[in-house]
Parts: C-alpha cells; sequence; structure tokens
C-alpha cells in the first residue's frame, strides 16, 4: 500500500471511530427518569374560594355543612335513612372524639396536608406517596403495583391506596375504607364504598377530584374537586388528641326512623324546598331546576 | 486487501453515520394545527353534574349570601346593592353568565373545532358562546361578557402524548361572579385549566380549574374547580336565555 492510500485509509478510519462513539454516546440511557410524569410531593393549602362543605375557612366566611344537608348527594333511600338516623353529637363519645377524617372528606376538610415519596434507596423507584392531613396519622398510597388485600381484609378510616398516573395526572384508587362521614355533618358513605381520586398539577395549584361510588348509599358517583396551592413557607402541625368523656348521654346518639325532628331545619333556614336538599341523582342535573319551581318552600312556621 | 477495497468498506460503513446526522436539516415541516396537535380530546356534549355547592348554583343564592368568596369592601357594597330587575330593565339580565361566572352554571357545554386553530364552547346557560383562540391573538375587539381568550395544549413529559388545555381570558366586560350581584371588573383575568379523565366506570368527564384575579373586588385570587360529565352523541342541546334572577 502507497503511503498516501494509507493515509487516507487512516483518516476514514479516524472518522469511522468518532462517528460511532458519537451514536454511542446518543444512544445511552437519559439521566431522566421515565416512570413519573408529575411529582405531588410537597406542603398544600388550601386556596380560597374551593373549600366546598368544609369546616374551617381561611377568610372571612366560616362555614361548615348544615345538618341533614344532603344537596349535591346521589343518596339513595338507604343513604338518606342511615343519614337521618345520625346524631351529630355521636362525637362526644370517647370512641369518636379523636377518630381522623375518613380519605374521601379530608380533602374538604379546609387547611393543608403534605405528602411525601417514600423512594426506593436502591433502585430509587417510588413505592408510595404518604398523605398526612392535620387530622390523620398517615396515609399511603402505593405506587409498586403491589396487589389488593382480600375483601374480608380489615377496613380503616383511610382505607387502602394504590396509584398510577395517567398522562400527568396520578389516580389513586381506594377501598377497605370503614364507613364513615361524606361531609361534615351526617352524611356518610358505606364499607363497600370505592374511592377514587385524581391529582391535577396546574403551576402551583393541585387540583384533587373525587369520585365516591357506594352501591349501597348513593344511585350514582359522586364526584367533587378542591384546589391547593403550594406553600414552602409552612409545615403541616401536630395534631395531638386526648380522648375526652363528653358525652352525658346514655348509650350512642342517634335518631330513630321517623324520629328525628331537625331534618327540615335547614330546608327552612335557607328558604329551599324540602326535597331539594333530601340529594338524589335527579336533583343534580340542571333539568331539576324545572320541578324545583314547582315545589313548596319549607316554612319556617 | 486492495488499498480501493478498503476505502470502499470504510466508506459504506461511515455512509449511514453521516447520513444520520444530515437528520433534520431540510426545510422544516409547517406546525400542526392546533386542533391536530391536541393532546386531549374535549369535543363533544357535556352536562354539568351539580355535586358541590348545590344551593349556590341550583338556585340564585341571596342577597347577601357570599360564601366562599374574599370580597373587598367595594365589591361588597356593590352586592349588597344588587337588583335583579333594574338589570333586566337595563338590559343587563346576562351580566351573570360571562366567562368568569358561565362554567358554574347549570347546563350542558357543547365544545366544537370552529377551524383548525379555534375552539368554540356553546353553553345552555345564557346561550352564551365562547371562542379560544389558539397560536395567535383573538383580533381587537370591545370588552365583552367572554371576553378574549388564548388557548394553548400542555404535554405530558413522556409518551404516549397527552396533557391538558390551558386558557387565559381577558377583555371582559364587567359581571357578576354570582348571579346574587357579586361583582367582577374589566381588569378581571382569568386562566383555566381543562383536564379530562376517565370513571372506573368509564365515563369520560371534564375538570375545569379556574383562578380568577380581580384586585379590584378579590381580597385574593378566586380558585374554582368544576365539572361536567361526557354525554352520548346526539345529546339534547337547548340554549336558555339569560335570566338576572
Amino acid at each position: 500500500m502507497h503511503r498516501g492510500a494509507r493515509a487516507t485509509v487512516a483518516v476514514l478510519g479516524c472518522l469511522v471511530l468518532t462517528a460511532a462513539l458519537a451514536v454511542r454516546t446518543f444512544a445511552q440511557a437519559s439521566f431522566e427518569t421515565t416512570y413519573q410524569t408529575t411529582d405531588f410531593s410537597g406542603e398544600w393549602w388550601a386556596v380560597g374560594g374551593d373549600v366546598p362543605f368544609a369546616g374551617r375557612m381561611p377568610f372571612e366566611v366560616g362555614y361548615t355543612a348544615e345538618l341533614y344537608d344532603y344537596s349535591g348527594l346521589p343518596f339513595n333511600d338507604a343513604g338518606r335513612a342511615r343519614a337521618d338516623a345520625g346524631d351529630i353529637s355521636d362525637w362526644s363519645i370517647p370512641e369518636f372524639v379523636c377518630r381522623p377524617h375518613p380519605g374521601p372528606y379530608n380533602w374538604y376538610y379546609g387547611g393543608g396536608f403534605r405528602i411525601t415519596k417514600d423512594i426506593d434507596p436502591i433502585t430509587r423507584a417510588l413505592v408510595a406517596y404518604h398523605v398526612q392531613f392535620l387530622r390523620n396519622v398517615d396515609r399511603p398510597i402505593y405506587m409498586d403495583g403491589r396487589s389488593r388485600p382480600p375483601e374480608w381484609a380489615p377496613h380503616t378510616w383511610s382505607g387502602f391506596s394504590t396509584g398510577k398516573y395517567d398522562g400527568n395526572t396520578l389516580v389513586v384508587t381506594t377501598t377497605h375504607l370503614r364507613e364513615s362521614y361524606i361531609r361534615a355533618n351526617t352524611a356518610l358513605f358505606s364499607e363497600k364504598a370505592t374511592f377514587t381520586e385524581y391529582l391535577m398539577l396546574d403551576g402551583d395549584l393541585l387540583t384533587v377530584t373525587t369520585l365516591l361510588e357506594d352501591p349501597v348509599y348513593m344511585e350514582e358517583p359522586h364526584l367533587q374537586s378542591i384546589s391547593f396551592r403550594r406553600d414552602v413557607h409552612r409545615e403541616l402541625p401536630a395534631f395531638p388528641c386526648t380522648v375526652g368523656v363528653e358525652n352525658v348521654t346514655e348509650g350512642f346518639p342517634h335518631f330513630l326512623p321517623g324520629h328525628n325532628p331537625y331534618i327540615d331545619d335547614t330546608a327552612k333556614k335557607l328558604g329551599l324546598p324540602r326535597e331539594a336538599i333530601r340529594g338524589g341523582a335527579e336533583t343534580l342535573y340542571p333539568e331539576y331546576r324545572k320541578k324545583l319551581k314547582t315545589l313548596p318552600r319549607a316554612s319556617a312556621n | 486487501m486492495p488499498t480501493r477495497t478498503l476505502i470502499a468498506v470504510l466508506t459504506l460503513i461511515a455512509a449511514p453515520v453521516f447520513l444520520h446526522a444530515q437528520r433534520g436539516q431540510g426545510p422544516p415541516a409547517p406546525p400542526p394545527t392546533a386542533k391536530a396537535a391536541a393532546a386531549i380530546d374535549l369535543t363533544g356534549t357535556w352536562v354539568s353534574v351539580i355535586g358541590e355547592d348545590w344551593w349556590l348554583r341550583m338556585v340564585t343564592p341571596r342577597k347577601g349570601d357570599y360564601t366562599h368568596l374574599a370580597l373587598t369592601p367595594a365589591a361588597r357594597k356593590m352586592a349588597d346593592a344588587w337588583d335583579p330587575a333594574k338589570d333586566e330593565a337595563a338590559g343587563e339580565q346576562c351580566k351573570g353568565y360571562g366567562a368568569a361566572a358561565i362554567t358554574r352554571l347549570p347546563g350542558r357545554l357543547r365544545i366544537t373545532w370552529q377551524d383548525d386553530h379555534t375552539m368554540k364552547l356553546e353553553y345552555e346557560a345564557g346561550n352564551q358562546i365562547r371562542v379560544f383562540h389558539f397560536g395567535t391573538a383573538p383580533p381587537p375587539a370591545p370588552p365583552s361578557w367572554q371576553g378574549a381568550s388564548v388557548a394553548e395544549w400542555r404535554y405530558t413529559a413522556v409518551p404516549p402524548r397527552s396533557g391538558e388545555l390551558k386558557v387565559v381570558t381577558s377583555r371582559l366586560k364587567p359581571g357578576y361572579l354570582r348571579k346574587n350581584g357579586v361583582p367582577y371588573s374589566a381588569n378581571t383575568t382569568m386562566t383555566e385549566y381543562y383536564h379530562r379523565i376517565t370513571a372506573p366506570n368509564g365515563d369520560a368527564w371534564l375538570t375545569i380549574v379556574s383562578e380568577v384575579i380581580d384586585p379590584e373586588n378579590l381580597q385574593q385570587p378566586f380558585v374554582l374547580s368544576t365539572h361536567f360529565k361526557k354525554l352520548p352523541d346526539g345529546a339534547d342541546f337547548t340554549p336558555e336565555p339569560c335570566s338576572a334572577s
């Protein structure tokens, strides 16, 4: 081989080697993870305006749910009967004084919450999110694909939650709930309820849409949502609760069917027809406004 | 191996590498239309399902009911003077149907593409229409109940492509944030996010997150999230006229 030809071969060889190395470099795995599309961890606080039926407001209007107000709930007759039997003073019995808010209600309590991530130290995979509200201890949302416990496994205030991403949205499915309240009155969901949450992030706004399906107390799924803002200057406070015996009545506070004298109070207070705030799927749709105009208003007398 | 053969072999090996590097240097492809680049499908007819704030939405709230609202003193004074009969007489019965309030009113919502870069939202409530412009600012126009809206898709960071719709609305004619006379001013700006979610039973839902900023009437941004459920194709759609009360 001539010297000139050898030089040409050497130059071409170097070019091929350089190009091949460059392609190999580009083909290497990215440093970015791909299993997670949105990070929901942090401290969050309720924003003004979007606190439906919450017990605590960050501004001028203190507002909690009116007693026996089921408006907006797709209750069936069983749901209404169960709620009518409730007496809000059941909060005073020792077993309930410190009960945590149930998962389906906690978002709507007002105030804030914290979400942390449980990361496997070796694989760095997201094992779980943990949500802490003021009035609960810890609620894990398992992200590792673990299987759900059998139906007969214990039911708890927070239930058993698993999560998965759908695009940018975190979809959480919760089962194994104990019967507890939907809003700050006696409206309840049953232990057969399934709860789906959709967490969506828009800038520093986190919106949670909740969908409650209850084959025992509801005619169709109940949907609500609420928004929170990321707050890097706030920490979720501790919530020490001491069980006190404040109940001076005998037994468990309740009303027997047909003996609750307070069912119409809210309708009277708001000047609405009694039927309107009894809930039901029909009452949730725009057409119901026509019927509403034909119904007699509850009288204060 | 003869030199020429060796050069030919090396050239053949190198060619794909250099061709690979040439990619993307041709004439740029035209950007896809907003319709073609949609992150999610919002088209169709949707119905509002009033599962929260029922007695603030299914009936006109009573005068003086400002639940959830952090009003300025000036706004409270205006709201306290609300007179629906006066609004009707002045032809201002649509004040409660402006962009900052209409999503919260009961009724159906029909979403279509007006053209490749413009989305149209028709509301039964008040027979109102909103138009979302993608990519370019809307043409100049005087303030109106529905204002001027600029929209953009926001996509997921990783495939498959999905995401949300972000819409910013301004140039609003002063109206009512709630039908009982709670005011918003011409300086109001509203940012919305449209999310499509799927329920376990397969139903499609819209969650619309809106943030209204009006320094004249609100002490802090007013954030709400509202739901609509997708209806089957061909669902009834019956617009209703505005009503001041």
